[in-house]
């Protein structure tokens, strides 16, 4: 019966540091986090109603008269487009309006392009979801090549002197440099006190 | 002159023709000569394009109004900074100065290398004078910047009033170099590809220009960030905006590859994967530009709509088919030794480091072209704004932030649970503790508790290493602490260094992360009128005008009190630019550590007295230049004389040489 720390293997190789590879679960939470937060702040599956502010609803839309920004930070003051804008948003939530109707009531008028962010559904989802995909198929290859370069740890004392194959010597493995400095320049002032 | 100038171009564009000709001429038939005579001819294209853009000054400060580019951009009445700056400030002049600098990078390139690299160097050469090559054909035959009117204008149209800034004088050279430096290193990869030469050689060799690219990349940014602050005048730097995004794409990968050649100089992999950082960063360069001057996209940054779209578009075409090519080709001789240990080591971090960048590389490209896609896919034009960019690249901000604390501390290949409990216990009951009292002291922004508590784990991280260092310095050698941290920096600057830039890169998050409690009011008030903002309360005394030949000017004047103290006098300004008929807004900043008070004169109505007010107060943003200043510092320090660094270079010279005459025997 093989030892159980052993069952687990790659190419036939087991993998003795496995315990390392457990820092994978918390890349994974981090990469969900991310699109959990991503897919919440989406407009369209923003969760739960709340409370609307004239502001998030003033951003959410895009100023047109070519400034380039969100009708709440165009920098025109006597902007056309913003401020009556800004009195449309105002009166919709006084009279109890969504967010939903009141950007609907905006994109009915001016299409799909006043909205300052893509809407999370159809072609659009794309936009929202592919750089989640990217980055997780980044992380996924990660592992993968992580899992296939990793060797079998060095049972030699002398870790950090590990040949590379190349004829020079590995990095150092545990010590700080600031450590290796001290050795350093403890070698070098008993050098010059040999030398003296 | 501008016939001079015009024929400079044509001369330079031959010239260039010529380089690119005999220098491959010469490897191929293994004649020194002709490779000797290509770099001579990049000398001389240089020398050409120092002529032409001599000849446009000439024109700018003559006010020679009958070259359309002159009259389009200057005036009579423009002052003398801005009429240098006007060299830059359009389409036709903007490329000349990309020609220039382009032209003196491959010169000073060529100069530092003539003794060296003698293989690489005539592909080098044929790279550089082939970019040269693409920006002159454009100046010589579809924007000439020497072409005249059929009359001659008595008054010029002005530069843009936006551009008549001081930020803005200096942040499109800032960022024109870092774009343009950028094409050295892919000159380098290129030709290590074409050689097969593909060891540390020509990493070692462009590390300084990478290095040069990634300082004005990341100088441009931020000198960019601060022209939007005081010039747009909407209260925040950064507003996504696709030539932004196309400003800091290239910084992405560009930061990424800072990194991970790291792990190539320490263990010799990732080859492929730093081959391409390094041509995707010139290709981002070049996609940026064709941003900026195709009219593909509406930016407030960009050049009026032109015809460059397409041929910008063939050049990318061109480049990516000759770099994806060249790495296929060479792919079997990428191979690395590929030994990875652990992932808690700083190999693991640089390469979450890297997915991380270029993530937000790909978000922000992503988000840049969707709106092309969806016209082209849906026809229905959507716009992809702020929101998108900060709900998407934020949380990845945040990532990165985190693995700033971690990389430059972990140790290589595989950290032990006692080394990282030595090395990680005092940042993260710093973080902890600091999360913890922000959370006790009410804040419940928990974007803003997270940021803060990184910033705290990272600056708390370093600030260790400085400390250790330091100590180990004072008890070894005897030295006095100030002493021993100055000794500590020189004998190790690219360690040291790395960490002052991540104290900025730090400091900027924490200015960043300021502005989740802007506090903004608008208001029209009457003269002598009072009102309160956050803890500010302004008293408006009235407006004041002024007029000269160029600009009138409505000069509003505002005191600022606390607790019933005066504390300071701003005055925000209304002006309008007479030449280009344009009204702008000069905005008064009063900056402090904590809080700058941010005033907008939005109108003023004469016959009533009113004026509309735009009030900002924006938490902590004098960090985000504070920390900029760092990061430049840091990047100084890292690119300082270093011996061991000359020392590992000739190392891997002479290794190259001595595996070239194994190969040749």
């Amino acid at each position: 019966m093989p030892w159980r720390g052993h069952r687990r293997t790659y190419g036939g190789k087991p993998l003795r540091n496995r315990r390392l590879f457990r820092v994978f679960p918390s890349v994974w939470a981090a990469l969900i986090v991310w699109g959990f937060s991503v897919a919440q702040a989406a407009p369209p599956l923003r969760l739960g109603s709340g409370q609307v502010t004239n502001q998030e609803m003033e951003a959410a839309l895009t100023c047109q008269c070519s400034c380039g920004l969100t009708v709440h930070n165009c920098n025109h003051l006597q902007c056309g487009f913003a401020i009556p804008a800004k009195e449309q948003i105002a009166e919709q939530l006084e009279q109890g309006q969504s967010r939903e109707a009141i950007l609907a009531s905006f994109v009915s008028r001016y299409g799909e392009k006043v909205l300052s962010a893509p809407t999370a559904t159809g072609f659009n989802l794309a936009a929202w979801v592919t750089p989640f995909l990217v980055v997780l198929i980044g992380a996924v290859s990660i592992g993968f090549l992580a899992r296939r370069w990793a060797k079998r740890p060095s049972t030699s004392g002398a870790q950090g002197l590990t040949p590379r194959g190349d004829g020079r010597p590995s990095v150092q493995p545990e010590r700080s440099v600031s450590e290796v400095e001290g050795y350093q320049e403890r070698l070098k002032k008993e050098l010059e006190t040999f030398e003296g | 002159m501008t016939h001079l100038g015009t024929l400079a171009l044509y001369l330079a564009s031959l010239l260039a023709v010529y380089a690119i000709v005999t220098s491959l001429w010469g490897v191929r038939t293994r004649r020194t000569a002709w490779i000797a005579s290509g770099a001579q001819a990049a000398y001389a294209v240089g020398g050409c394009v120092v002529v032409a853009s001599i000849a446009l000054l000439h024109a700018l400060l003559t006010r020679d109004f009958n070259v359309e580019y002159v009259a389009s951009y200057s005036s009579s009445t423009l002052p003398l900074h801005y009429t240098v700056a006007a060299f830059w400030g359009g389409q036709k002049g903007s490329l000349l100065f990309w020609a220039l600098i382009h032209c003196f990078f491959s010169a000073v390139v060529l100069f530092q290398n003539r003794t060296r690299n003698q293989e690489l160097m005539p592909y080098v050469t044929a790279t550089l004078m082939t970019i040269a090559l693409f920006f002159l054909g454009l100046l010589c035959f579809i924007t000439p910047p020497f072409e005249r009117l059929s009359f001659i204008p008595s008054e010029g149209s002005d530069l843009n009033p936006l551009l008549q800034n001081y930020w803005m004088t200096i942040h499109p050279p800032a960022l024109y170099l870092g774009f343009i430096s950028a094409s050295v290193p892919f000159a380098f990869a290129l030709a290590a590809l074409a050689t097969g030469k593909l060891g540390d050689v020509w990493i070692r060799t462009t590390r300084r220009w990478a290095l040069t690219s990634w300082f004005f990349l990341s100088l441009g940014n931020l000198l960019g960030g601060r022209w939007a602050y005081e010039v747009l005048g909407w209260g925040g730097y950064w507003a996504w905006d696709p030539v932004e995004n196309a400003a800091i794409m290239p910084w992405f990968t560009a930061t990424a590859y800072l990194h991970s050649v790291m792990i190539q100089e320490k263990k010799d992999m990732l080859k492929v994967w730093n081959m391409t950082l390094v041509i995707l960063t010139f290709v981002l360069t070049i996609f940026g530009t064709f941003l900026t001057r195709s009219g593909v996209i509406s930016s407030v940054h960009s050049f009026t709509q032109s015809g460059l779209g397409p041929y910008f578009l063939a050049f990318l075409a061109f480049i990516l088919l000759v770099s994806i090519g060249l790495l296929l080709y060479r792919l079997p001789d990428l191979k690395s030794a590929n030994e990875f240990d652990s992932l808690l080591s700083r190999e693991a971090a640089f390469l979450f480091n890297n997915l991380i960048l270029v993530g937000l590389a790909f978000a922000t490209f992503w988000g840049t072209i969707f709106p092309i896609l969806s016209e082209w896919v849906r026809g229905v034009k959507i716009t992809v704004g702020p929101p998108f960019f900060n709900q998407v690249n934020g949380p990845l901000g945040v990532l990165l932030l985190f693995l700033t604390g971690i990389g430059p501390i972990i140790a290589w290949r595989r950290a032990s649970w006692s080394s990282l409990r030595r090395q990680f216990t005092i940042p993260l009951v710093v973080g902890l503790v600091l999360g913890g009292l922000l959370f006790v002291l009410g804040y419940r922004n928990y974007y803003a508790v997270v940021i803060f508590s990184l910033a705290g784990f990272v600056l708390a991280g370093i600030l260790a290493e400085f400390s250790r260092g330091t100590r180990a310095r004072q008890v070894m050698l005897h030295e006095s602490p100030p002493q021993a941290l100055g000794r500590l920096v020189a004998k190790n600057p690219r360690r040291y260094g790395g960490y002052i830039v991540h104290i900025g890169v730090v400091l900027i998050f924490f200015g960043v992360a300021g502005a989740l409690f802007t506090i903004e009011k608008q208001i029209t008030v009457s003269a002598e009128q009072s009102f309160a903002v956050g803890r500010y309360t302004l008293h408006y005394t009235g407006i004041t005008e002024r007029e000269d030949a160029h600009i009138a000017a409505q000069i509003a004047t505002v005191r600022v009190l606390v607790d019933g103290q005066q504390i300071d006098t701003m005055h925000p300004e209304k002006r309008f630019y007479k030449k280009q008929n344009q009204p702008t807004t000069e905005v008064d900043i009063r900056p402090t550590l904590v809080e700058d008070l941010y005033l907008v004169l939005g109108s003023y109505d004469v016959p009533s007295g009113l004026a509309t007010f735009q009030v900002f107060i924006n938490p902590l943003v004098s960090w985000i230049w504070i920390g900029g200043l760092i990061l430049i510092l840091g990047t100084c320090v890292i690119m300082a004389p270093n011996p061991a660094e000359r020392q590992a270079f000739a190392l891997a010279r002479t290794s190259a040489d001595i595996r070239g005459q194994a190969v040749a025997e």
